[in-house]
């Protein structure tokens, strides 16, 4: 629903779409001023920290990667490295590399889901990727293509598609064969055709400019465009924070129309995502991404918040020349089963793991930006705490803000559908992820 | 790809019988003949379904589907037989639903076939375990299999 008048209007946005899960965008003008401007996340809890207590550190991953079935990865490996920190344990280098490289997988999977299907429509003026069959049909074409070359990686090494079975605590319960690497690593450098393709694309769609400088808050890592590891960074004080200390830096905070909660940085919103990874580690992007962002007209630090979607496209391609890197490196080597081999839960008495009480964080770059999984644990390794942020609920006062900064900008010279597609345009370039929930079929016959 | 028919489970399993699409795949594994057959999960993510028919004579998806009927009752069709005319320009990437798959398969030109056996669901409940009536259904949906390649 949409009013307006000389001096007013009223933007109602009831379940945005083109995002994953239910929010609304609330908008009120009054006599020329912002009376009121929100996102309104309207998704009921799903309490998976409560899940979590009473059930052994072992199994967490498991349940956690239900909380997303885009991101599932990510949150199996920030569950797994928050049990690991609690148990200190700690896993060799090709382990790391195969974590990575699943990571890489998932983060490729959502980019292309976000840049074609749910952000092309908007720049190519229709409203979902059906029409862009008929009109664009090579171009979706590209997308499944690339989307099959991910999907492949998770499913020949965590042993599912989604919802990983393979990556524990400590470990692999199985590696990857060598023959599966060479299929993975042909795939890869095929879909190098297809990514050029995509770029030549997205060159020609005009993206709305808006500037609202913030603080952009990603891991860093010296060395390297972090994802697994490295340190939180905060590029208005540029400090760097131990994960393990994240509650020093991230503070949660609750609204009232809201069922997820936001979160500040010294009182101020944050973004997290591709765009500030994008902006805090520009220099450790790989030389086709960065050679793709100079083609794309993104450069560091970029402070559109629209343009979260070329930095995902930019990342896509330093993530696909990452994972070629770390294939080559672990054909090159062999893998060793000594190294990462360990037998899966419930067998807990056959691993050389101690267990012991304790407290620890897991912090790792998903597609949507930082997540954090804080566990803590008894001597049996029952989970009696359990904490999630993830990383929408971090760009939810930063989206809100942006919105107060976009209105007054846009009002009244624009129309009120071109000030709603604005609205839904710049929060879906946050690629808001509000929850995974059941799916029903309403079947419904000829 | 060798093999001809794909068995794919959607759902959820953390939400009672949401999950049964996921959980029938152990069942069926064990009755169906694994060198003519993969299974796979897809659990939430339905789309990328459509990457994987192609590469099938026939793809059989299990899910749980609200039919009106007694909870465990299984009903089986082909995906074109269903309505698409509801299908609005809508589309979310975790919750496709089935009416938005049936459009992307039919634009896209798809021809393999894909079969639906959907059973109804009896709780919807946060938790990890199925209704003993929608537990009971698993010969149902393997009947369906069956009755379809026979």
């Amino acid at each position: 629903m949409l009013k307006k008048s000389k001096s007013n209007m009223d933007i109602e946005v009831k379940y945005l779409t083109r995002v994953e899960g239910h929010g609304n965008i609330m908008v009120k003008v009054k006599d020329g001023k912002l009376l009121d401007c929100r996102f309104e996340v309207i998704e009921s809890p799903r309490f998976f920290e409560s899940m979590l207590v009473g059930r052994s550190i072992y199994e967490a991953q498991h349940i956690t990667s239900r909380i997303c079935g885009i991101c599932a990865c990510g949150h199996t490996l920030a569950s797994i490295k928050a049990g690991e920190a609690a148990l200190g344990v700690k896993v060799s280098k090709q382990t790391k590399l195969l974590r990575q490289l699943l990571l890489h997988a998932e983060t490729m999977d959502s980019h292309v889901l976000h840049f074609y299907i749910l952000i092309a429509p908007d720049l190519l003026g229709v409203n979902s990727i059906f029409p862009l069959i008929k009109t664009h049909r090579s171009v979706i074409e590209i997308a499944l293509r690339m989307k099959k070359m991910s999907d492949y990686t998770s499913d020949v090494l965590a042993g599912r598609h989604v919802h990983p079975i393979s990556f524990v605590i400590g470990g692999l319960t199985k590696l990857p064969a060598k023959k599966t690497l060479l299929k993975l690593r042909k795939m890869m450098t095929d879909s190098r055709v297809d990514y050029e393709a995509t770029v030549a694309v997205f060159k020609t769609l005009k993206f709305p400019k808006f500037i609202r400088p913030t603080q952009y808050v990603s891991l860093k890592q010296l060395g390297t465009y972090a994802y697994l590891d490295g340190d939180i960074y905060v590029s208005s004080t540029k400090k760097n924070t131990d994960p393990q200390k994240y509650l020093n830096v991230v503070n949660e905070f609750i609204r009232d129309y809201s069922t997820a909660k936001f979160a500040s940085i010294k009182d101020e919103s944050y973004a997290v995502g591709a765009l500030a990874r994008f902006n805090n580690s520009y220099k450790f992007l790989h030389p086709a991404a960065k050679k793709a962002a100079k083609s794309l007209g993104l450069s560091a630090p970029s402070h559109n918040p629209y343009l979260n979607t070329v930095a995902q496209l930019v990342e896509w391609r330093h993530c696909l020349e990452e994972s070629i890197k770390i294939i080559d490196e672990l054909l090159d080597k062999g893998l060793n089963e000594k190294e990462s081999l360990v037998t899966s839960w419930p067998s807990v008495k056959k691993r050389p793991i101690k267990v012991k009480p304790g407290r620890g964080v897991g912090a790792v770059e998903v597609p949507r930006g930082t997540l954090y999984h804080d566990y803590t644990v008894d001597k049996n390794g029952i989970i009696t705490h359990a904490n999630c942020i993830i990383p929408t609920a971090q760009n939810l006062f930063n989206l809100e803000n942006d919105m107060k900064e976009l209105v007054p900008q846009l009002f009244p010279s624009k129309t009120k559908k071109e000030i709603q597609l604005n609205l839904e345009m710049l929060a879906r370039a946050y690629d808001p992820c509000i929850s995974c929930s059941t799916h029903l079929l309403e079947v419904e016959f000829v | 790809m060798s093999k001809r028919y794909l068995v794919a489970g959607v759902g959820n399993t953390l939400r009672g019988d949401d999950g049964v699409g996921i959980k029938a795949l152990a069942y069926l594994k064990n009755k169906l003949n694994n060198k003519d057959f993969d299974f796979f999960e897809f659990s939430t993510q339905s789309i990328d379904i459509l990457n994987y028919i192609k590469q099938y004579l026939y793809t059989f998806i299990i899910d749980a589907a609200d039919f009106g009927a007694p909870a465990g009752s299984v009903k089986g069709f082909y995906l074109e037989d269903l309505n698409s005319g509801t299908v609005k320009n809508r589309l979310s990437t975790h919750s496709l639903s089935l009416l938005d798959f049936l459009k992307l398969y039919k634009m896209l030109d798809i021809r393999n076939k894909v079969y639906v056996i959907g059973i109804q669901p009896n709780n919807l409940l946060l938790c990890n375990d199925l209704s003993s009536e929608v537990k009971a259904s698993f010969p149902g949906v393997l009947n369906q299999i069956t009755k379809i390649l026979n």
